[in-house]
């Protein structure tokens, strides 16, 4: 059974009351919340996502509701609860959505060691992994969504798994977060792309989330092997560029990038060096995503035929 | 031009250094750029080139080694048994890195 | 109200090899449970030393493994600590005690198994703090709690600086100078403490407390504590430090006198008693009765045995009863009545409840 297979009424029944526990990648998340606002985002951009049975194991246990006190009359906030525990201070009202978001990241880098993991969005092309890394304003998220949505499969739009023991990239393909200007570049891009409401004044300004290609969500179950480490940087006016990188500061951004290189010790460094060795290695600055789309699109061509 | 070739014997206390002892070091090379894990530490760094040459010229060496010695293993390899003169600036260029090796932990003076 | 549920976490410390045939369900809820007792590290160490963590369902093993990597991780980190802290005070010739977990993994005791670590506590003599002190912030520790007050606290009135944080690698280090506060009711000579320690081989001026000593720390710094968050974690710690060091007679003669010395007797009863009951530890009777001579008389000593009953199990919200919260709100006054006299105690409580109204800075 998946999201869009519960009725609306059972959907808000089962996350008022003993949780609704969805499949994302290789996690069951239970998720709880009596707000609006995630329910709504739950339903349009889960809707390809599997529903688990009740009473089985979940991997999370989240909440996402009024904290308690006096303040959720006079200025309504929203907090997410890692198993009945605030893990972040709340935020205003209606950022339910995105907080649920923002807290399921939170789980995967906080408990899944069994993955090293890096702050990067993923995709696939032909079982090859396309890692785009860099920090947060880069124009990571933004060409992301734009590749998603010509060709290449979804893995993340922010969590590269990469499994320590076996060095496959494991899919968790989730809905992506656009902020301010790249929400109107990628809608103006890809019309087929579905957005949930633009929620303004967040910490990061105004943000959105598009639902993941239900492509992506079916072939969750598919990993990717190395291929690509790109590490795009938004340039407005700039022609697209890909330039060669040299491996070694490849894999310096990508320690940089990592939420728990220091956990893994000896592994993660290893884990690192293989992903690197398995992939080319480019810089990459753009300012159009049609630009990009080609670039990349050329780039996968020279993969399946090396000559 | 008069000049001695310095011998073991002529030499005056003659530096040497040797990988850090007790550290575990894992290292990489792509191109000409190295990047070193030091479990020790538990940091990680890029080398340059040559840099990461002098490390190898450590590790192989697995004994205390004087800058002469070290430049012989690291970039003359045809004459790794004896010592080649070094020129003032390639000296200038060792001492710099070994130099940057002690600082980051990799490398230490050796009491022998 | 939720259904009060059973404490998976006292069950599996007391008997890993039943988790084989445990449930899905049953897993959800112990991984939970175990997460907030800090104990899921530990109960992987204790599957993977007998050789059954093949047979969990992947699931459940997945977190199981991932919470060992963490505490490997953090055991690293902990080594790392021990050295930098034996480097910046290795020209003071000052006797460094390790206390608490640091101890265990560095003196390779199996209390070490499986556990995290948020800090390093260490013991050095009173009439030495102050070079100490010196000395690491020399080496790049800086002082934490900044206020006044808070400075007065800890310097004139516990057993302990106000916690060092190290400006680059943010790890933190509490220095004490005794094993209770200085205003508390007991008085360990910490100088006894110090003379019996053992220096750890091959760390330069590094040392452990002997273990009888590192008994009664344990037992004393559980049944003090005003936060029972970490009190299962202490309890299995003090378990596993018991089936280790208490196999002979001598050790538990040894035991029970130096508790006399100390004037710890009171703790050792609790600790022994608690450990048992809860954990199961093998503990003589004569033991238990020469220690019931310093329990408190009745009913005090009942109310006190249920108190910890309830404030001891792992402090998840499926574990919590009617009664628990107000076992923790009684252990939580305690804790303080026993650390200051009523003075400085309603002074103490009235401060800190001005000070959190205001918002942070």
């Amino acid at each position: 059974m998946i999201v869009a297979d519960v009725t609306p009424r059972d959907l808000r029944r089962q996350l008022r009351g003993p949780g609704l526990r969805l499949r994302t990648g290789p996690f069951v998340t239970k998720i709880r919340s009596r707000l609006c606002a995630v329910a709504d985002g739950i339903t349009l951009h889960y809707a390809a996502h599997a529903v688990e049975d009740d009473g089985g194991f979940a991997d999370f246990h989240v909440s996402v509701e009024r904290p308690r006190g006096l303040r959720r009359w006079l200025s309504p906030q929203v907090e997410f609860r890692f198993d009945g525990n605030p893990t972040f201070a709340p935020l205003p009202g209606d950022q339910g959505f995105p907080m649920l978001e923002w807290g399921l990241n939170w789980c995967v880098s906080s408990y899944c060691h069994q993955f090293l993991i890096v702050h990067a969005a993923v995709l696939e092309r032909e079982g090859r992994a396309l890692v785009l890394a860099a920090p947060s304003g880069s124009g990571k998220s933004t060409l992301c969504a734009g590749l998603a949505f010509r060709g290449w499969r979804l893995l993340s739009d922010e969590l590269a798994l990469i499994e320590v023991a076996s060095g496959q990239i494991i899919a968790l393909p989730r809905p992506i977060s656009l902020k301010n200007q790249s929400i109107d570049v990628v809608r103006a891009f890809a019309s087929q792309a579905v957005f949930g409401p633009v929620v303004h004044e967040t910490m990061k300004g105004s943000v959105a989330h598009v639902r993941p290609p239900f492509d992506a969500v079916l072939r969750a179950a598919e990993p990717a092997v190395p291929g690509w480490v790109v590490l795009p940087r938004f340039a407005a006016g700039a022609d697209a560029r890909l330039e060669p990188l040299p491996k070694a500061r490849a894999f310096m951004c990508l320690v940089d990038n990592a939420f728990n290189y220091h956990v893994q010790g000896r592994d993660g460094f290893h884990a690192l060096a293989r992903l690197i060795d398995g992939s080319d290695c480019y810089g990459f600055s753009y300012s159009r995503l049609d630009d990009a789309a080609e670039i990349f699109e050329s780039l996968a061509e020279r993969k399946s035929d090396p000559l | 031009m008069t000049g001695s070739v310095k011998t073991e014997e002529d030499a005056g206390p003659t530096d040497c250094w040797q990988i850090c002892p007790r550290e575990l070091i894992d290292w990489r090379e792509w191109g000409d750029e190295f990047v070193v894990r030091m479990a020790g530490r538990a940091e990680t760094h890029l080398l340059s080139a040559a840099a990461g040459s002098v490390l190898l010229a450590f590790l192989d060496g697995y004994t205390s080694m004087s800058i002469d010695s070290l430049f012989a293993r690291a970039f003359d390899e045809a004459q790794a048994e004896s010592k080649s003169a070094m020129s003032i600036g390639e000296r200038a260029a060792m001492q710099a890195i070994i130099a940057e090796l002690e600082r980051l932990g990799l490398v230490a003076r050796s009491t022998a | 109200m939720s259904l009060r549920r059973p404490d998976l976490v006292i069950a599996a410390l007391r008997d890993p090899t039943q988790l084989t045939a445990a449930s899905p369900a049953t897993w959800d809820l112990l991984i939970r449970q175990s997460r907030s007792a800090d104990l899921l590290a530990r109960i992987a160490s204790l599957l993977h030393e007998r050789e059954l963590l093949e047979t969990i369902a992947p699931a459940a093993r997945t977190h199981l493994l991932s919470a060992r990597t963490l505490a490997f991780a953090q055991q690293d980190e902990v080594r790392r600590e021990v050295a930098h802290i034996a480097c910046a005070l290795h020209s003071l010739s000052v006797p460094v005690v390790l206390l608490k977990g640091a101890a265990y993994l560095l003196a390779g005791l199996p209390a070490a198994l499986g556990r995290t670590f948020a800090d390093v506590d260490i013991l050095v003599p009173r009439s030495r703090l102050a070079e100490v002190e010196a000395a690491l912030m020399l080496a790049g520790w800086a002082t934490t709690h900044h206020s006044q007050y808070d400075q007065r606290y800890y310097r004139q009135w516990m057993h302990e600086l106000p916690p060092l944080q190290h400006v680059r690698r943010q790890t933190i280090l509490d220095v004490h100078h005794a094993i209770l506060p200085v205003t508390a009711r007991l008085k360990p000579d910490s100088r006894k403490l110090l003379l019996a320690a053992l220096a750890l081989p091959g760390e330069q001026g590094l040392h452990v407390l002997a273990p009888v000593d590192m008994v009664l720390h344990s037992m004393t710094h559980l049944f003090h504590n005003e936060e029972m968050g970490h009190g299962l974690r202490d309890l299995s710690d003090l378990d596993r430090l018991l089936r280790h060091f208490a196999t002979t007679a001598e050790f538990w003669n040894a035991l029970v006198e130096r508790a006399g010395e100390l004037n710890l007797s009171r703790p050792l009863y609790y600790g022994l008693h608690q450990t048992r009951s809860l954990l199961g530890t093998p503990v003589e009777k004569s033991v238990l009765a020469a220690a019931c001579h310093a329990a408190p008389a009745e009913p005090l000593r009942s109310v006190m045995n249920w108190l910890w009953s309830q404030a001891l199990g792992s402090p998840h919200v499926s574990t919590a009863g009617p009664t628990t919260g107000v076992a923790l709100f009684a252990l939580y006054v305690r804790a303080h009545w026993l650390r200051m006299p009523p003075a400085l105690l309603l002074r103490h409580l009235a401060i800190k409840a001005v000070t959190k109204r205001r918002p942070l800075a």
